[in-house]
């Protein structure tokens, strides 16, 4: 064995691929070839300082100085049954409904609840920058959303089910007649679902996204609008859904079938209707396919969980800062340059009524003290400090 | 390692489960990011750049190659696309060396290389060899594991390895020597 192929065998000796004859013929030529020891010496030693390079680690959290990005982005495989994946909107309310927020039924104010309405404005303001044109179905959207969300969580009370539907429906047989409803409102209600509040709300917003549904009745080209409104996903799904029970119970009244189906089947029937349904879905999850078909019938159960994102945001009036709330703790990046100017700590009770001063010099939350009492916290973004209000 | 319930609850769009995916895997992007491209501020933004990638390209991740590969492909694919310097490198290829002429028989007492000496060295290599030689000792990835990240054959992935590793140690020898080519 010449000394070039030995080369090799040091090389690999260095990565531990030697077995043992390969070892012992490496061995017997470096005893007697002094160059090939040398350079065998020299190379572990090599070999060892590569291997005792500094584990580097950032000087800051890359993850954190991103997450501003990453609120504005979206996973493109999201299942497009997850509509949050889309749309900022829901995502503030579902913190709310959901998890630590519960015990907040009890002591919601109005004055929460005015910031509650005022932060979906604002955001509702924001997405309307994004998508011009399509206002009319943003606040019925919402609305629409909470339908679809609140049936399937609360799927196993059939009670309530069978109560929001047959008022949906009785709303919706009398809307068709009453085609002229202001319809804005119902994306406030739907801010305001606290658990409590949720059957009310549900009955409310459900009538008024089956009231949205009417004229669609008379068109008779469900499919169509859902379409025209995509790429908004949740206002396609639930106009399905919706459109179904509501198509059904006009027909013959069949309520009973109808509100069972609605109620526990809900999710399957979101699935089942409107992915087929809707082929614009595709632009804006481009290179989700693989899990989209098994997503679509995995019915109600799994995706809930998985769906929740947690992630909340809100940007202030004049575009600089963005709220995100994260692992329980509200954080304010400037998002020229993804700065972070202020981070709250850990509150298990979670943020509510977040909003911006119109002045965008102050984001005012509200969050339960140790006590249980209602605490009012305004924070200063250029300052990087909070306080607490009396 | 990255546990798989973690990648499939964030493939499933559990963002909470995305988040902590990344925050798992941010030292190790960043710490090839860093030796390709010898220069913190570089790194942190192809580690940023990669890091976002993986997280709006999470769904096109399949079971079938290892999720530390994944990662590394994406991270080593920003590094040497998006980042590459017009310095020219020294082409192994065709500084062909044999490497008895760069070995002298004088008896050199060295107990180890200066890391800033180590991290000079690697900067002359190109982008490709750097590549396999920061997996290689800074992921401690096997052959395979290399080849997978880097796309390329098994044999080449040696290939570099092993030239890099002579090119190294070229390197390093001469700056002990009193700094000839560096």
């Amino acid at each position: 064995m010449n000394c070039q192929e030995v080369m090799e065998y040091m090389q690999r000796q260095l990565d531990g691929d030697l077995d043992e004859q390969e070892a012992d013929i490496l061995m017997a030529h470096t005893r007697q070839c002094q160059d090939c020891a040398t350079m065998l010496d020299r190379l572990e030693l090599l070999s060892a300082g590569l291997e005792n390079l500094p584990k580097v680690t950032p000087s800051y959290s890359l993850v954190d100085a991103i997450m501003p990005r990453l609120m504005e982005l979206h996973p493109e495989a999201a299942d497009p049954g997850r509509p949050e994946a889309d749309e900022p909107l829901p995502l503030v309310r579902r913190a709310e409904r959901t998890g630590r927020f519960g015990r907040w039924k009890n002591s919601l104010s109005m004055r929460t609840l005015g910031g509650v309405i005022a932060a979906g404005v604002v955001v509702g303001l924001f997405l309307v920058t994004y998508r011009p044109g399509a206002m009319d179905n943003l606040s019925d959207s919402a609305g629409q959303k909470l339908v679809a969300e609140s049936s399937m969580s609360a799927g196993a009370n059939s009670a309530a089910d069978k109560s929001l539907s047959e008022e949906a429906t009785d709303s919706a047989l009398q809307l068709q007649k009453n085609v002229e409803i202001e319809s804005a409102p119902s994306s406030d209600i739907a801010l305001k679902s606290d658990a409590e509040r949720s059957d009310k709300s549900k009955a409310e917003s459900g009538s008024d996204a089956a009231r949205n549904f009417a004229p669609a009745e008379e068109t008779s080209s469900q499919e169509r609008i859902g379409k025209v409104q995509s790429p908004n996903y949740e206002t396609t799904i639930v106009n399905d859904q919706l459109g179904a029970a509501q198509s059904d119970n006009s027909r013959d009244n069949e309520s009973s079938a109808n509100t069972n189906s609605y109620g526990s089947d809900g999710g399957n029937a979101i699935a089942d209707n409107s992915i087929p349904d809707n082929p614009v879905t595709g632009n804006s999850f481009a290179g989700g396919g693989e899990t989209k078909d098994s997503e679509a019938n995995e019915g109600v159960g799994a995706p809930i969980a998985a769906e929740n994102l947690s992630v909340d945001r809100m940007v202030s009036p004049d575009g600089i800062y963005r709220a995100v709330i994260l692992d329980s703790q509200l954080k304010v990046y400037l998002i020229a340059d993804s700065t972070l100017l202020f981070e709250s700590v850990k509150r298990a009770s979670g943020f509510g009524g977040l909003q911006w001063s119109d002045d965008s010099r102050q984001l005012v939350y509200e969050t339960l003290a140790d006590d249980g009492k209602l605490a009012k916290f305004v924070i200063d973004p250029k300052n990087g400090t909070e306080q607490l209000q009396p | 390692m990255v546990e798989p319930g973690l990648i499939k609850a964030a493939q499933a769009g559990d963002g909470d489960a995305l988040i902590s995916l990344l925050r798992t895997i941010e030292n190790h992007v960043y710490r090839t990011a860093y030796y390709i491209l010898n220069n913190e501020q570089d790194a942190l933004d192809a580690a940023q750049e990669a890091l976002i990638r993986i997280y709006t390209k999470i769904g096109s991740y399949e079971e079938k190659a290892q999720f530390k590969t994944w990662v590394q492909r994406i991270v080593t694919n920003i590094c040497i696309d998006k980042f590459r310097r017009n310095k020219p490198t020294v082409s192994i290829d065709e500084h062909e060396m044999d490497f008895r002429d760069s070995q002298s028989v004088e008896e050199e007492v060295l107990s180890s290389y200066a890391v800033q000496d180590i991290r000079k060295a690697i900067d002359k290599l190109p982008e490709h060899h750097r590549a396999v030689v920061v997996l290689r000792y800074l992921q401690d990835f096997s052959y395979n594991e290399i080849a997978d990240s880097l796309d390329l054959p098994l044999n080449t992935v040696k290939s570099y390895l092993f030239r890099a590793r002579q090119q190294l140690q070229t390197y390093l020898h001469d700056y002990q020597k009193g700094g000839v080519r560096g």
